[in-house]
Parts: structure tokens; sequence; C-alpha cells
């Protein structure tokens, strides 16, 4: 089986396409898009060391970003806090990047998740920006595959409504 | 009214139309870093690993040197201590030497089961005493023989220290 991370340019690529994918999961705990981007590089680290044994590259990150985007969120959540505290709303950078006629469009989006339970959040950036199944998202957050469903489901419906008050659908 | 399938999907492409942000610009060199200092860690990790056993086999080879300089001290006949009540005193045989002043030999003129001679003890303490216990010629015999190895010394006197 030919290895996508044998030499540098291979993993490159391969996080080039799933780089801003695992940024934007792991922006569901970090303060901002640099502490994301730490995350996922610690994460990647892991999983390299270990990437004989591993079977699902793609699962495994998206896990190790999750399991160490918990730790850190507990150990500095006080920080966080006090920081989130001090800092102007408008100054959080952004989760996506739309050109300038979908300005609107993003800023609404970034609200209608944030209004999400973080449960349905998850399932719902892992299943539409992150083109996972519904079997990868039930491994990753340690969900059975129904539960995983219905929770997107019902985060779809949440956003569907406010987007069409928006008239964004 | 729960969304049917194709107002998911809608949604779903909707949603699909804004992009996660770009990498930031020194993302894939930070990246490098990491993973340079993550495969340091694994080398320096290898030799730890290699170095164990090497120092777990001198550690036990040490202690069982140590164990075998235990055990042959312990059974040598020298170091044994009896047990209260076990133990039987020590018989010494002392040959007389007066009876050994003269020296006898067997017929076939081998003298090696005859008593040692008093001219053949040694000038030590313990021979003194032996000889003292036998008779007070043996020790002026003894004396005697050793008469010219023998010196004493006496300490300085000053005329002073007799006024």
């Amino acid at each position: 089986m030919n290895d996508p991370f044998e030499n540098t340019a291979d993993w490159q690529a391969w996080l080039s396409r799933h780089g801003p994918r695992l940024v934007l999961f792991a922006r569901r705990w970090a303060h901002d898009h640099s502490d994301a981007e730490d995350l996922v590089q610690e994460a990647f680290v892991r999983f390299w060391r270990t990437r004989d044994q591993v079977r699902d590259p793609l699962s495994y990150i998206y896990k190790s970003v999750r399991n160490l985007a918990i730790d850190a969120a507990r150990s500095n959540g006080a920080r966080v806090r006090r920081e989130a505290l001090v800092s102007n709303e408008n100054e959080v950078s952004p989760l996506f990047q739309s050109p300038l006629e979908d300005e609107e469009r993003r800023r609404s989006v970034e609200l209608a998740l944030a209004e999400l339970p973080d449960k349905q959040a998850e399932v719902v950036t892992l299943k539409v920006w992150s083109l996972l199944s519904y079997a990868q998202i039930a491994e990753i957050t340690s969900t059975p595959i129904g539960t995983v469903a219905s929770r997107y489901r019902y985060a779809i419906e949440k956003l569907r409504r406010t987007m069409t008050e928006h008239d964004f659908v | 009214m729960k969304s049917s399938e194709r107002d998911i999907d809608m949604i779903t492409k909707e949603l699909r139309r804004i992009r996660p942000r770009d990498l930031s610009q020194n993302f894939f060199q930070s990246l490098e870093q990491k993973l340079d200092d993550a495969r340091t860690n694994a080398v320096d990790e290898g030799q730890t690993k290699t170095r164990r056993p090497i120092r777990i086999l001198q550690m036990a080879t040490g202690l069982a040197a140590m164990m075998l300089i235990g055990l042959t001290i312990w059974f040598s006949p020298t170091s044994r201590t009896p047990k209260v009540g076990t133990h039987e005193p020590r018989q010494v045989e002392v040959a007389p030497i007066a009876s050994t002043a003269t020296h006898t030999m067997s017929p076939n003129g081998d003298d090696s089961t005859a008593p040692p001679n008093i001219y053949d003890l040694l000038p030590t303490v313990s021979n003194y005493l032996r000889a003292m216990r036998e008779s007070p010629e043996a020790f002026d015999l003894l004396m005697e023989r050793h008469a010219d190895q023998l010196m004493v010394t006496t300490p300085e006197i000053t005329i002073d220290q007799l006024i």
C-alpha cells in the first residue's frame, strides 16, 4: 500500500486539502485561528509518530484534534474565558473565507453555528465542511451513528430556519 | 415539521458555498520544525531504549558478583560462628618442650613425627609463654637460643631527670 506520508511533498499536499477543514473543526475549542492551527499541527505530529499503526489517518487526526482541544480547553479554561471577556467580539477572527459579495452570508452562517448546541455544531462542521461519513463522525465523537444522524438533522433544521430569516435560502 | 432529505441537501449545499479559511503562510514551516523535533526525540528515545538493557546487565552482573563474594565469605570455614550451646572448646595439643630438647630419630631416619625441638621455635611471645608453662629450664633454653636475636631497648635518661 502506498504511504501518502512517505515524503514531504505528499503529506504537504494531503494537509493542504484537509488542513483548513481540520483547523475549522479545532476552532470549536480554540480561541483563534492560530491556536487552532497549533492543535492541528500537534495532532499531525502525534499521528506521524504512530502512522504505521493507523488504519484511517483522517479519522485519527480529527480524533486527536478533538482530544487535544478538549484537554487544552480544560487546562486553559479560565485563561480563555478571561481573554474572551476583555476581547472585542468584532475582533474575533472569522471561521470562513468568502468573497466580498458573500460576506453577509459568512457572518450569518457563523452566527447560526454559534447558536447551535456544541454537539450539533460539531456534527455539522464534520459533515458539511469536512465531508465525513456518519460512520467516521461516530468514531471521532465516540457516539452511536443513529445519534450522529439525528443531531445532524436537528442542526440542519435550525440552520434552515435561521438562514430563511435572513433570506439566504 | 422536520426537514426532508431534499431540504437537508439544499441547506448543505448552501452552507458549502462558504469555505473554511486557508492555512497560514507559515503553517508548513512551523509543522516541519515540530516534526524535526519529534524525529530528534524519537532518536533520543531509541538510544535510551538501547542503553537501558546494557545498564540492567551491568547492574545484574554487579549484583551477582556481590552475592558470590558474600556467599564465599559466609561459607568459608573461618567465618562460621558456632551456635550458642553447641560450641566445643578447641583442643590444642601442645607438645612438651622439655622432652623435645633431646632430639630423637626413628630407626629409619625419618623424624617427621618427632615433636618440635626447642631450638627450632621462633622467638615469639606465644612460644615464650609456652616454654614458661612447660618449665623454667625450657624458658631459659629458649632465651639462650635467641640471645643474639633479642634486643632490649631502654628509654634515654638524662642527668636532670636523675637529679
